[in-house]
């Protein structure tokens, strides 16, 4: 007989906590006088920009601060009963479950269902003890069709509700989430949605920090709004609901309803766009590209290369034709996960040998070589493609490459551009999220790209940050540069794009400027 | 709801062919003194080429058939072209000269270094990451040793696509071997190592909130244990073993 | 201090653990993937004869990068050990011997007395340290050294005296004192480039 398995939901109270961080500048407290009460079984939303605190009290919670975080520590913290700051952190593991941002940085294991029974091994459970509980998480998370896979032929949103079921399947009473939905999708987002739902229902404590609200608001019981470390206010979901998008803008928040796409044009003479007279920037006649089916030597070590099941990582190729963008248009392309958004990309910026294609940059036929040298793709993750130990030199680094003298007027024109200059001296590593993506992009200017491809460039930034990237894009797209940014951030699509472009299985499904009303009710569709 | 339990955890029945992370271990020591020591006689190949069909049965049956037909044509390929090699070939080219030296050491590698290496393929990408840790806890291998050897098997396939990212961030930046070699090496290595420091933070921040290195001694959903197969195959490469040692050394 | 900074409630103590946590693990574990890594690209490099026996001088001078980051992340004594320890355990898996897991241990463990006699901060320490470690190499090529008669002798009759003499020429005492020295002088280049991409880089960016 199995040993019956229930989570039971207990109260978080932080009272009075104030917190530092080792090496803050000024002595600045990351949290200032804190108290929130959470009742048993409640569902707690803490909200604010981005260095709001949020993320801070999350790690009270589950006491990496201060036994992996360090600095000086006020008041007192309490999870049913027991202070995470006193008791070591393995001890509060039992009873709360932390997911976090990274998809890719959290899991331990290489295959799914090691992960799962991760948390429960180091409990030190028996192994019967440990299969109920799998056979518990798998049927209240459908996880049959994820079990026995190699982690890395995961989407991220498998592997967040991998991660989801992983952190809880030892039964914590208390879930504590970390900004859990910034690299999701919008499907990824309603399953984090319906996970919640779940632990709400079976009674546990949730603690969510996070940016993107509107999934939230039918499952949370409360918002907290953080500013500069101390509690703003603390209202219920129905007052935030109701609450004006200016409102929550003003207060650095994202909008809770459906982003509205309907618009006017923006340019003068609001009538017909006329791009039949706009010049081509891309035309696109034909892009095919099929990946094959290999992962690498090294995906196949520890016995986690051989699983039989196509991912839905797999075989997103893409068959492209007759897309034609303008010059200088800001293009968001949408599309589920897998839909071959990125493939999509890099075929585009050349990265792709052997994509069967023929595409024209600027009226010109471009080879995927030529292509490498007229395009430039913003990563997700920037920290790759800065290279080297400053600002000025990564600007310097490609100007030389697009032939021109680095000379040092040269430099400081493109950095003053961006707004830079005052960096120029920084390493590119050291900076904020926002900077390195002016930075990458300064590069790009600096070698004299014609096209620019932004991979999901607002995941996990708060409103502030969102507008400074549209911000960038427009700049951008004022010198001639054509910009193309996946995306599934509808604000970021409709504070800054022109066009939309909808991909599905690879193929191109609808596309057209945001003015027309057709594609801006089927975008309000897709990010329902 | 039972079958949901066999499929999370394959019981040592249905889990066909199987063998213990240890013995395959074994089997791989065995298997180098059999390569190593065997020579270049009759004997010896008799010998080499009992422990590479050994390793061939092995790689077909882990649903590695890929793997066990290159091996087994590169083997056959090689120790052809031994056999020319010693009828006509050195001969022909001069013994000395350096044709005969690349081909001499080509078919030498092939012969006896490279089936060690298939080996050690064989024993990692057969057997997974869970099995190792709980054979390494059965062998009373230190918990200090075994949690890094798992993170590093985890990290493994993250340096792969951290890489590719790199690599394709290189080529945006149009950054190739004309920015010559030492840049080459700083700017592929600098950017891993800042990622891979990142992730192993993270990483460390999430094992932690899931209990890792807590005062309860680990348990282990995996099973291992040794069989009636892992006995004939060890006694098996014991053989090879000891033969190629007496029998290669003297022939 | 600032005071009007300062909460009034009270402050906590709160009391780190001390020795190797799972924090320190992971570290160790990150460090000898890239270390693996650059293990793996320099062991490519012996697909040239000569360099079957010299790999570890490259391994040597780039591994400095790495490992000298590494060496500033090391806070408690044994890290090194792990490390040594993993190297060894991973070569002993891919066929190397088990000989290159005891040289493992014992560098690793050499290499960690240095830095514990340096206090974790010494510069010097870290250097000596490096060189040290870096002959943990010779431990997965002494099979061929100590196995070296028996090796390459039942060759004599299919490959012919000159090239078995050649070999244990190569094999010879004199060989392993040359590429101990060339380790050594390797490890001090590549501990010093490691420390100016440490300034240049890590330092900068603040991952050190």
């Amino acid at each position: 007989m199995a040993p019956i398995l229930t989570a039971v939901g207990v109260p978080v109270s932080i009272r009075h906590v104030s917190f530092r961080h080792k090496g803050a500048e000024d002595g600045r407290l990351a949290l200032d006088d804190v108290c929130i009460d959470v009742p048993a079984g409640q569902v707690v939303v803490l909200c604010g920009r981005s260095g709001c605190g949020k993320t801070t009290v999350t790690r009270l919670v589950n006491g990496l601060i201060p036994h992996f975080c360090e600095g000086d520590l006020w008041g007192e913290v309490s999870v049913g009963g027991i202070d995470p700051s006193v008791v070591p952190i393995t001890e509060t593991a039992a009873c709360v479950g932390s997911v976090f941002q990274n998809p890719r940085s959290q899991f331990f294991n290489v295959d799914t269902t090691s992960e799962l029974a991760f948390a429960c091994e180091n409990m030190g459970w028996d192994v019967r003890r440990i299969d109920s509980a799998l056979e518990d998480a798998v049927e209240r998370f459908g996880l049959q069709p994820l079990l026995n896979r190699s982690l890395f032929r995961l989407s991220g949103g498998e592997r967040q509700k991998i991660a989801c079921a992983s952190a809880s399947a030892h039964c914590p009473g208390v879930m504590v989430l970390d900004e859990p939905a910034s690299n999701l999708d919008m499907g990824a987002i309603r399953m984090l949605s319906d996970i919640i739902a779940e632990w709400k229902a079976e009674g546990r404590t949730v603690i969510v920090a996070e940016h993107r609200l509107g999934y939230l608001v039918d499952v949370a019981d409360r918002f907290v709004l953080l500013e500069s470390g101390r509690v703003a206010w603390d209202r219920t979901s129905e007052q935030v609901a109701s609450m004006s998008d200016g409102e929550l803008h003003r207060f650095g928040l994202r909008s809770v309803l459906p982003v509205r796409f309907c618009r006017q044009s923006q340019t003068p003479d609001s009538g017909e766009p006329d791009d039949a007279v706009g010049i081509s920037g891309i035309e696109i006649r034909k892009m095919r590209f099929a990946h094959k089916s290999d992962g690498g030597p090294l995906d196949s070590i520890g016995g986690a290369g051989r699983d039989g099941l196509a991912s839905s990582l797999k075989a997103r190729g893409v068959d492209v034709e007759g897309v034609e963008l303008r010059a200088g248009s800001i293009v968001g392309v949408v599309g589920d996960n897998g839909a071959g958004k990125s493939t999509f990309a890099r075929c585009l910026c050349g990265l792709e040998k052997r994509c069967d294609d023929d595409i024209l940059i600027d009226g010109a036929a471009a080879s995927p070589s030529q292509r490498k040298r007229l395009c430039y793709m913003v990563m997700q993750d920037v920290n790759h493609q800065l290279f080297t130990e400053s600002v000025a030199e990564e600007v310097s680094l490609s100007l030389r490459g697009g032939g021109h003298e680095a000379s040092k007027e040269a430099i400081d024109q493109v950095l003053s551009g961006l707004d830079l200059s005052d960096l120029a001296e920084s390493h590119p590593m050291a900076l904020s999220g926002g900077q390195k993506q002016r930075v990458a992009i300064a590069s790009a200017v600096a070698s004299g790209r014609r096209v620019c491809v932004f991979d999901e460039p607002t995941s996990g930034l708060d409103r502030a940050h969102m507008l400074d990237t549209a911000r960038n894009l427009r700049e951008l797209s004022n010198q001639g540069v054509t910009c193309l940014v996946i995306t599934h951030d509808p604000e970021l699509v409709a504070c800054c794009c022109d066009e939309a472009l909808f991909l599905e299985n690879g193929r191109v499904s609808w596309s057209g400027l945001l003015s027309d009303m057709e594609v801006s009710r089927r975008l309000e569709e897709h990010f329902s | 709801m039972e079958a949901v339990v066999h499929q999370a955890s394959p019981s040592a029945k249905d889990r066909g062919f199987w063998l213990d992370p240890r013995t395959k271990i074994a089997m791989l020591l065995c298997a180098n003194v059999a390569f190593l020591t065997s020579g270049y006689t009759p004997t010896g190949f008799a010998i080499k080429f009992a422990t590479a069909a050994v390793l061939t049965t092995l790689l077909s049956l882990a649903h590695m058939r890929r793997a066990a037909v290159a091996f087994a044509v590169a083997y056959l390929a090689a120790f052809a072209l031994e056999v020319a090699n010693e009828a006509f070939l050195l001969e022909a080219l001069g013994s000395t000269s350096l044709a005969a030296v690349v081909l001499r050491f080509l078919t030498s590698m092939v012969l006896s270094f490279f089936p060690g290496t298939m080996f050690a393929y064989y024993l990692l990408a057969s057997t997974k990451v869970s099995e190792f840790v709980a054979a390494f806890t059965r062998l009373r291998l230190p918990e200090k040793v075994v949690i890094p050897f798992a993170v590093i098997f985890r990290f493994f396939p993250t340096v792969a696509e951290e890489y590719r990212s790199i690599r394709d961030a290189m080529q945006l930046r149009g950054v190739n071997w004309k920015n010559g070699p030492v840049s080459m090496v700083e700017y592929r290595l600098v950017p891993l190592i800042a990622s891979m420091v990142k992730i192993g933070d993270e990483l460390s921040a999430a094992s932690v909130t899931r209990g890792l290195g807590g005062p309860a001694k680990r348990t282990n959903r995996c099973v291992v244990g040794f069989g009636s197969a892992d006995a004939a195959m060890v006694a098996l490469m014991v053989v090879l073993a000891a033969a190629a040692m007496t029998k290669g050394a003297i022939g | 201090m600032n005071q009007a900074n300062t909460p009034d409630a009270k402050k906590r103590q709160i009391d780190q653990k001390r020795g190797i946590g799972v924090r320190d693990l992971v570290t160790c574990a990150t460090f000898t993937v890239i270390y693996f890594i650059v293990f793996f690209a320099c062991g490519m490099t012996g697909l040239v004869p000569i360099m079957a026996f010299l790999f570890p001088l490259p391994l040597a001078l780039v591994s400095g990068i790495s490992q000298m980051l590494f060496y500033t992340k090391v806070r408690s004594f044994g890290m090194v050990t792990i490390m040594g320890a993993l190297l060894g355990l991973i070569s002993f898996l891919m066929g190397y011997g088990p000989i290159g897991l005891c040289f493992g241990i014992v560098c690793g463990l050499i290499a960690d007395l240095i830095l514990r006699a340096g206090g974790y901060k010494s510069l010097k320490c870290s250097v000596a340290s490096h060189c040290v470690f870096s002959l943990w190499v010779i431990g997965t090529m002494l099979p061929m050294w100590i196995l070296g008669q028996a090796y390459f002798e039942p060759y004599r009759a299919s490959q012919g005296d000159a090239f078995v003499n050649e070999s244990l020429a190569y094999l010879s005492g004199g060989m392993l004192v040359i590429v101990i020295v060339g380790i050594i002088v390797c490890a001090l280049i590549g501990a010093a480039i490691g420390t100016k991409v440490l300034r240049k880089h890590f330092e900068r960016a603040g991952i050190a």
